[in-house]
């Protein structure tokens, strides 16, 4: 089977937030949300460092939806609104069948899913990027609407790549630091990379089976662990908001179950 | 039927079609399988070629995609070589920039006071009969050349850009005087001291080799005052490359920059010492003969003996009746002095008498002067271990080929050129230079923008006057009092008599009205206060702005005038990477604007002089090619009208790989008879002859302002620098909603040292100021940041500070031989406001 993935090197990562633009751009994705996100592994602010100089370091983490296979969205829809295509791995969105119970948000380790609260906004006001819809065995998995109360979260171009393309974040990377390909190909550069430079996912052990790979850093002082940090604390936000702005009951229990688990690496 | 969450929600009933996505406009959708269970419903949108036009460097070669004449995405387009496709966050927001709600919709006349920002709306009728009007009144009361053209680097378009555009055809065929420069010519300078310092020369920054060159031949890799993963994103990964092809890296810079942090050796020196750093490695590699004798006999000075009495090479007729002007050296065979050529072979060290003339080698000179800064003493001034100046000098000395990337954190202060005549003669010594892998400055040699620049007066000319050509900061002079500092030659036809004086003379030149296109000018160059001055009614009668937005300059006019951005123009651009790029126009333009070549052309028709205005902005792209074509041949121009993009250098690109130097000597000059000064006005040409008393080596002179002895410290004891972020190119994409998303605001970015000194949180709004004038933002603790040293990125805009402005704090020094922009030669204190 075709299994997509992303592989990311940490070494050429220099956090110059291109993909998380690009993501913006291609997608259409609102004013104030971001599918596509590229976190400092350094100080509490983008692009500070850790540490007391002269000893301090920096790094950067990019981080959208890990396409797991194992995926606790995908568990957590009550609607089959998101769901893991069989074809090539990804994980979707049957974007009409969503109902904004954010379950899948709350379940989600890896905080990257975003709810639109509001009607869209968009500069410019017609819109951006891809001009049309994808459909997967007739539900709409792809448009430039971003309606009101929809969860929304990274395709990895679904209208890209069922054309062989790579995704937009991949292709415009300046740096050359994010791969895109099939990691069931043992031949595939991705498969390769992950092989010869001992790729690692973030939060393996929670048995997610994410398909992001990030190829650990060997330059600057921080071992890969340490971006736990910075991710974590993404992690914490995006579930604790979800905790504490939420009457609804389940959704909160979904969210300290997930933000246990993501605290405790189990 | 718009979606809405109630639509949504009847889809749980799995009502919803593709119906419910009216707003795509389904009457234009194309329908087709990808797979068998994927089907796409698609519109057909027009690509268009272009080019991203700003003062990056970089480049990037655009797809343009657009929807019922609407910009709905660019892309990163394909280059000839691959490698050099880019792009980056800025060239991926076009969108935001060109539908910006607040952009210049409308040719607008000041009705309050001037900088007051009160406008009314008028014609385009107006607007061009009215600064037709005020040009020829002030050229009839003053003469043309008070009216000044100012541009700089806003936009790299052949045809309405910056550097040889419609302004400057419009400029030269007036008479006026054109204000551009004053930034980024100190550390070339000082590299062109070095490599490239007669006429025409000038050039060694951008004349090196081509960026991919690094990736595939280097071995190490200096980033000096270099924030390379910051301003320099698209040839990021040619170093990326080289560090995985197994070259090494060194960081030199008192901030931990990115770069710094993926760096094998990060040296950390105080602000501003770098020549002393740099003279500590010559010194090393002199010290424990680590240099490339071969090379150095064969392709710089140091064997040339060098008379004592004058500081002047010494030659044959100074030796020999009836000797010819070749230069002398000691050959140590025979004992004696002889020709360069005859000798066997030469000394390279050594103090001689001769005739009487006491000589000693250029070498020898170099050694003793880079002996006042043995790693050990000048630990005092740099503040780096001496072992570790060791470490790099001796990995730059043998891990070769070595690259020395150069940064413009060296170029923005007073001593800025000093760095460059020592870091081109670190090159110079270890044969790291024109050869694969191998270079000093900037990655960007076989530019195809250097290329047609070095033409232009083929097209920007077509009446055969010019304008005068005036330095930023000189202009500063001439608005306020009336006259410019200016060197005069009391001999042009023998420069090595030297000057009138060591010094500029002031000598009378008015300016009274200003035409501003394609720069920022009251929010880029320093001393914004002093510059806000400059623009009031008693000193400048006349202010026309051409812009797209209403920023710190536009907000001074009393007439504005709405620009097209690149979309919406004709042009062709030439990059600092090899490629002529053509720029197509894929959208009308909007509401009332128009590109400068409209705007001039109206103009110039107005004056009587639209004879050199004939046709479009397409028409004038064809006489630029048609130009070029002279010079690179039909082939080259006949592919880029075929494929929009064209290489016009030899692949691969090796900066001086000839082993030419166009110097006095033809040789690298380390020791150089004359020093060359940076500008038209200055006369370039000649230089400042040693006999004068200058020095002719490289050497260290402290920073003007923010030096450690500097008295000024105990009272303004920070040194603010401007980073130039990823955020903004220069004061472009200030106001973008996605790049405003991840950096909202402006900050005063410190060392939580400092912020604890002084009571400052993360944060805090503070207070930083000195003399000059003061701002306010916000505080963001950074350990990144040497103790001391502070940052506030380049480029926002006045209303965008909670009071004051950052380039209020900066100073308009001049240093007479750079007329440089010292950004970074600044003092100033930060308090919680």
């Amino acid at each position: 089977m075709v299994r997509y993935g992303l592989v990311i090197d940490l070494d050429r990562c220099i956090g110059c937030q291109t993909c998380a633009i690009a993501c913006k751009l291609e997608n259409n994705v609102s004013l104030g949300n971001w599918w596509n996100r590229v976190l400092t592994v350094g100080g509490s602010m983008i692009d500070t460092s850790s540490g007391s100089y002269p000893n301090t370091s920096i790094f950067y983490l990019p981080i959208t939806c890990q396409h797991c296979d194992n995926a606790p969205c995908v568990k957590a829809c009550p609607v089959s609104g998101t769901y893991r295509r069989e074809e090539d791995g990804t994980v979707q969105l049957r974007i009409e069948r969503c109902v904004g119970c954010r379950y899948c948000m709350a379940a989600c380790p890896y905080g990257v899913r975003v709810f639109n609260w509001a009607e869209p906004k968009h500069l410019p006001e017609h819109g951006t990027g891809y001009q049309g819809v994808v459909k997967d065995e007739g539900w709409i998995i792809y448009s430039p609407e971003r309606p009101k109360g929809v969860v929304e979260k990274c395709t990895l171009c679904i209208h890209r790549i069922t054309d062989g393309q790579e995704p937009f974040c991949v292709a415009m990377c300046p740096a050359r630091a994010r791969f895109f390909g099939d990691l069931d190909d043992p031949n595939s550069k991705v498969s390769k990379l992950v092989k010869e430079r001992s790729g690692v996912r973030l939060l393996e052990e929670l048995g997610t089976q994410p398909k992001t790979y990030y190829l650990p850093p060997k330059r600057g002082k921080q071992s890969f662990t340490n971006l736990y940090e910075a991710f974590v604390k993404h992690v914490e936000s995006t579930l604790t908001s979800i905790i504490s702005t939420s009457s609804d009951i389940s959704l909160k229990a979904i969210a300290s179950a997930t933000l246990k688990r993501v605290l405790q690496r189990g | 039927m718009v979606l809405s969450r109630r639509s949504f929600l009847k889809g749980l009933a799995l009502t919803t079609s593709i119906a419910a996505l009216s707003s795509l406009g389904c009457n234009l959708l194309i329908p087709s399988r990808a797979s068998a269970s994927i089907e796409k419903m698609e519109k057909t949108t027009k690509v268009f070629r272009s080019a991203c036009a700003p003062n990056c460097w970089q480049s990037c070669r655009l797809y343009v995609h657009v929807f019922e004449d609407k910009l709905v995405k660019t892309e990163m387009a394909p280059m000839p070589n691959r490698r050099y496709d880019r792009i980056c966050l800025r060239g991926l927001s076009h969108v935001q920039r060109v539908y910006d709600p607040n952009r210049l919709k409308y040719p607008l006349k000041r009705v309050g006071k001037r900088g007051e920002g009160k406008w009314v709306r008028i014609s385009w009728d107006e607007a061009i009969n009215t600064i037709a009007q005020k040009l020829l009144k002030v050229k009839e009361k003053y003469g043309s050349s008070a009216v000044m053209f100012a541009t700089l680097s806003g936009n790299y378009g052949l045809v309405n850009g910056s550097f040889c555009g419609a302004m400057k055809l419009f400029a030269n065929i007036f008479q006026g005087t054109v204000v551009e420069g004053g930034v980024d010519s100190a550390l070339p300078l000082g590299l062109s001291q070095v490599i490239a310092n007669i006429p025409g020369g000038s050039s060694a920054f951008f004349g090196a080799n081509e960026a991919v060159d690094i990736a595939d031949n280097t071995r190490l890799i200096i980033m000096w005052g270099s924030n390379f993963t910051e301003s320099q994103i698209q040839n990021w990964h040619f170093v990326a490359d080289a560090l995985e092809n197994g070259a090494k890296m060194v960081s030199i810079d008192p901030r931990m920059s990115v770069v710094a942090a993926k760096s094998d050796i990060w040296l950390k020196p105080r602000p501003g010492s770098d020549p002393a750093l740099a003279l500590s490695m010559i010194y090393t590699i002199l010290n424990e003969e680590l240099y490339d004798r071969k090379f150095v006999l064969e392709r710089t000075v140091a064997p040339f003996l060098v008379r004592l009495d004058n500081g002047l090479f010494l030659r044959e007729k100074d030796i020999k009746e009836n000797g010819s002007n070749n230069y002398v050296v000691y050959d140590e065979a025979t004992d004696a002095p002889t020709v360069f050529e005859k000798a066997m072979p030469p000394a390279l060290f050594g103090k001689y008498v001769i005739n009487g003339i006491l000589c000693k080698t250029a070498l020898q000179l170099l050694w003793e002067e880079a002996s006042k800064y043995k790693p050990e003493n000048a630990e005092a001034l740099t503040e780096v271990p001496a072992n570790e100046v060791q470490e790099v000098a001796r990995l730059y000395a043998t891990r070769k080929p070595a690259c020395i990337l150069a940064g413009f954190g060296v170029d923005r202060w007073d001593n800025g050129y000093l760095t460059g005549r020592a870091l081109a003669t670190l090159a110079a010594l270890t044969g790291n230079i024109g050869r694969p892998g191998a270079m000093v400055g900037g990655p960007y040699g076989g530019s195809a923008l250097i290329a047609a620049l070095s033409e232009s007066w083929r097209w920007v000319t077509p009446s055969g006057t010019e304008a005068h050509t005036l330095n930023p900061l000189l202009a500063y002079d001439a608005i306020a009092y009336g006259y410019v500092e200016r060197y005069v030659p009391s001999d042009p036809a023998d420069p090595l008599k030297g000057t009138i004086s060591k010094d500029p003379i002031p000598t009378p030149y008015t300016i009274k009205a200003a035409v501003i296109s394609c720069t920022n000018f009251v929010n880029s160059y320093p001393n914004q206060k002093w510059i806000e001055k400059l623009f009031s009614e008693e000193n400048l009668e006349f202010i026309v702005v051409i812009e797209q937005k209403m920023n710190d300059t536009a907000m001074f006019a009393d007439i504005v005038l709405p620009a097209t951005t690149w979309f919406e123009n004709d042009d062709l651009m030439g990059g600092l990477h090899p490629y002529l790029m053509i720029q197509e126009r894929a959208i009308k333009p909007l509401y009332e604007c128009k590109s400068d070549w409209d705007i001039f052309k109206m103009l110039a028709e107005k004056m009587g002089f639209g004879q050199y205005f004939q046709g479009s902005e397409a028409d004038h792209r064809e006489r630029i090619l048609a130009a070029l074509k002279e010079v690179y041949g039909e082939e080259k121009i006949k592919r880029f009208k075929e494929e929009g993009v064209v290489r016009l250098s030899k692949e691969p690109y090796i900066g001086y790989e000839d082993g030419k130097y166009p110097t006095q000597t033809g040789r690298l000059e380390f020791y150089s008879e004359r020093v060359i000064l940076n500008y038209p006005w200055a006369y370039p040409a000649l230089g400042i002859s040693v006999t004068m008393g200058v020095n002719p080596l490289p050497y260290f002179e402290s920073p003007k302002e923010a030096w450690v002895e500097n008295p000024l410290t105990k009272k303004y004891p920070l040194t603010l620098i401007q980073q130039h972020s990823k955020w903004r190119v220069h004061s472009q994409w200030y106001e973008v909603p996605w790049l405003r998303e991840l950096d909202p605001e402006p900050f005063v970015e410190m060392n939580p040292r400092d912020a604890e000194a002084r009571g400052i949180k993360n944060g805090d709004v503070v207070n930083v100021f000195n003399d000059r004038g003061w701002v306010r933002a916000r505080a963001k603790l950074n350990p990144s940041l040497r103790p001391g040293l502070i940052n506030m990125d380049k480029g926002w805009q006045k209303r965008q500070f909670a009071a004051g402005s950052y380039n209020e704090l900066t100073p308009a020094h001049k240093n007479p031989i750079t007329l440089n922009c010292s950004f970074f030669d600044t003092l100033v204190e930060v308090q919680k406001a």
